[in-house]
């Protein structure tokens, strides 16, 4: 076979390749990452923000998020018979690398891309960082988890040894050249509390100061950043702090958090849970026309270019219109020439 | 095409693909809706007959090798219980399907030769639940069928939580085959669906309480269409799909009456159960699944069902209890009263008529195959479907039956 032939097989099998958009993900373990996945599905359902676009999980992943939502759901549902406040741990934490997949394209069509999120555990920062960083180098985004109660209760007392603050900055500012380019998302979750007290804006200014190092560090690599928080179910709000108990199985935290039910009829309504998607999309198609503009055509953009998928391109750009920027406690910390956002 | 097919080998049958979580009643509505058109009205039109070829395998979930259930003791099932109910509350307790399994309903045309068949392809519920294995056995049926029947479960639609509602009725789950499959296997080079004449029926059963009540059926319909609104929009827009609501009532004379956490008693000496499925009145007392009130002896417990969670789930799944209706004295009692089911086939046969006509040549090709293979012609389904029409026996738009989409 000629090279010709070959670069001929190479090409047709990119050209029928589905492009995949990938995100990072780390944070503490039980924060509530899968619950996000999940609650995701039910902001997503029908379509995404009124749009033609379709939005669904793939096969691997599909059952286990749609199990998390139905017994997120059922938290609410059994509220009647429910006389202890439910604990955070009562919805199990992942212990691993965990992936999810998801689908998107325009309703009748198939599938225009694949979503990709990889969630590390936070000690694989320490324990396999080339192969944090490597995926990094894959992604367009890096969401960044917070625990926000651990974050905001009792001065911050236990927040570093939840959120691993030093660790995360720590890497980042080891491996620069991983996050080259790239959107870093601040995502707060379990945010309830704050924005029922009215303190949405205290956590804003919280994150910025916990976080200032590796804020600075983005300031000075022209690296954008974001803070966006999330309220993960709703109709609950954290409590109190509870000593931890072996059973919980969380190794290095002192302290467990409890949560309450909101309102004499609380419901299951997670809040801006799809953010992080609208950031990571708008970034992915940004990332693509600035990548064109610089003469650095990868594979990957030259296979969608290839596609002629303009019309799943254009209702991307649309969906830019639904991010939150500057207000509900959104802030753009690191404004850059991809993200163009203000 | 059918036509050329038939020259060269058998008429194609229309493929039927029974959807629904565990124990909604599939089998059920197969075993009513055959039962209705052997028996009703429409043999003045066609005749039908069960062609089904009795089978055996290994269950994929029981790991044992099962028989094919006849539709007639699916029927046999419900007129028991009928019979046994008298004035207590009870649990329809029937067996569950283990295997997937093709029931075959032949229509002829009276005093001809010339017939046509649908396959009913019944599936276990397990199938449609996360963690299913059978993933590829489902994608194949959704490839070859051409009707979705989902059969949802009225009383856990209507009463149960959110929660329980989704585990018992997989509707998620569904729309990901239903959505993904269809896409993926039916799009040209450019990502366009083809072309192809699908048709979905919604069908709620177990509605009796609901039809007997001023404006049920219209509360069916409207928790149907807010529940499935992502799988009714996604087919309203995308493809050449009819989508249509047709409540039933397998039974006519089994009500619902309640959702009630499911609870077994348990001898504590021997560990075995001595009450299978029973609903709790205190620490001491319950009832069982025929209606009749156990009072514990001093070595038994109230134990949680082993079936009482919805599978990989961590939601309770209570029992569904039922009464039979209750009659006036000298105005008859309960019976096996099927209500509407002849419709899903009525309507499926419409559809098939009507997707034939728009694929088949007529004329004298038609007319050829029609004498050497005995299939029904164009001619022969719109002379059909006028006689349908003109006795009045397919409904549109009354008594819940509601269509949401035409295709023709």
């Amino acid at each position: 076979m000629g090279i010709f032939d070959k670069f001929k097989d190479v090409l047709s099998e990119k050209l029928n390749e589905t492009p995949v958009i990938k995100a990072t993900m780390m944070g503490p373990r039980g924060v509530g990452k899968t619950s996000v996945m999940a609650s995701i599905l039910g902001d997503t359902r029908d379509n995404i923000a009124g749009s033609g676009l379709f939005f669904r999980p793939s096969r691997n992943c599909s059952g286990e998020l749609y199990n998390k939502r139905l017994s997120l759901m059922n938290i609410f549902d059994k509220r009647i018979n429910i006389t202890d406040a439910p604990q955070a741990g009562v919805i199990a934490a992942s212990n691993d690398v965990t992936s999810f997949s998801f689908e998107m394209g325009i309703s009748g069509r198939a599938k225009s891309i694949d979503i990709e999120i990889k969630d590390f555990p936070g000690e694989f920062l320490i324990s396999r960082p080339d192969e944090v960083s490597n995926y990094i180098a894959e992604s367009h985004i890096v969401i960044i988890a917070i625990d926000s109660p651990y974050l905001m209760e009792d001065n911050g007392r236990y927040n570093e040894e939840k959120n691993n603050v030093k660790s995360v900055t720590d890497f980042f500012t080891r491996h620069p050249e991983s996050i080259q380019n790239r959107l870093i998302l601040l995502v707060p979750l379990k945010c309830e509390r704050y924005f029922h007290d009215g303190k949405i804006d205290v956590l804003k200014k919280k994150i910025e100061s916990t976080y200032s190092t590796l804020t600075k560090f983005c300031k000075d690599s022209n690296i954008a950043c974001v803070i966006a928080p999330i309220q993960t179910l709703g109709g609950v709000e954290f409590d109190k702090f509870a000593s931890y108990n072996n059973m919980n199985n969380y190794s290095n935290v002192s302290k467990i958090s409890e949560y309450r039910f909101y309102e004499k009829s609380p419901e299951y309504k997670p809040m801006f849970c799809v953010q992080p998607f609208y950031y990571l999309l708008t970034y992915a198609v940004n990332y693509y026309e600035w990548s064109n503009n610089q003469n650095r055509r990868w594979i990957g953009s030259l296979v969608s270019l290839l596609k002629n998928d303009e019309d799943f391109f254009l209702e991307i750009k649309k969906l830019s219109k639904n991010i939150l920027v500057n207000k509900m406690g959104y802030a753009i910390i690191v404004n850059n020439n991809i993200l163009k956002l203000n | 095409m059918p036509i050329f097919k038939s020259i060269f080998g058998k008429e194609k049958p229309l493929k039927v693909l029974m959807i629904g979580g565990r124990r909604c009643g599939k089998t059920s509505v197969l075993a009513s809706l055959f039962d209705q058109m052997q028996n009703g009205a429409t043999n003045t039109v066609f005749t039908v007959a069960d062609r089904t070829i009795p089978e055996r395998k290994v269950s994929p979930i029981t790991g044992k090798e099962e028989c094919k259930d006849l539709l007639m003791n699916k029927k046999f099932e419900l007129i028991n219980f009928i019979d046994k109910g008298g004035n207590k509350t009870f649990i329809v307790d029937q067996n569950p399907t283990n295997c997937s399994w093709e029931y075959n309903m032949q229509v002829q045309i009276p005093g001809t030769n010339k017939k046509c068949r649908m396959d009913f392809m019944d599936v276990p519920g397990e199938y449609f639940e996360p963690g299913n294995r059978n993933y590829e056995e489902i994608e194949n049926f959704i490839k070859e069928s051409s009707v979705f029947v989902i059969v949802i479960d009225t009383p856990f639609m209507m009463e149960g939580s959110r929660a329980e509602n989704g585990a018992a009725s997989c509707m998620d789950l569904i729309h990901s085959f239903l959505t993904d499959v269809e896409v993926n296997v039916d799009a040209d080079d450019d990502g366009i669906i083809k072309e192809e004449f699908k048709q979905i029926i919604f069908v709620p059963v177990k509605c009796e309480k609901w039809m007997q009540k001023k404006d049920g059926q219209n509360e069916i319909i409207k928790k149907i269409e807010e529940i499935y609104k992502p799988t009714i929009n996604h087919f309203t827009a995308t493809t050449n799909t009819e989508i249509s609501i047709i409540p039933i009532q397998t039974a006519g004379d089994i009500v619902f009456d309640s959702l009630r956490p499911a609870y077994t008693v348990v001898n504590t000496e021997t560990g075995k159960r001595s009450i299978g499925k029973c609903s709790k009145i205190n620490d001491r007392l319950v009832i069982d699944g025929n209606g009749v009130y156990y009072k514990l002896k001093d070595n038994e417990i109230i134990n949680d069902h082993p079936d009482g969670f919805f599978i990989n789930t961590d939601i309770a799944r209570p029992f569904a209890w039922y009464n039979l209706k209750q009659y006036k004295e000298g105005e008859g009692k309960a019976e096996y009263n099927p209500y509407n089911c002849e419709q899903i086939a009525l309507h499926i046969l419409r559809f098939m008529f009507k997707k034939f006509q728009s694929e088949a040549p007529s004329g004298i090709l038609g007319d050829i195959s029609s004498i050497l293979f005995g299939s029904i012609t164009v001619n022969d389904m719109q002379k059909c479907l006028n006689k349908l029409n003109k006795a009045n026996l397919i409904k549109d738009n009354i008594e819940g039956i509601k269509t949401i989409k035409k295709c023709f």
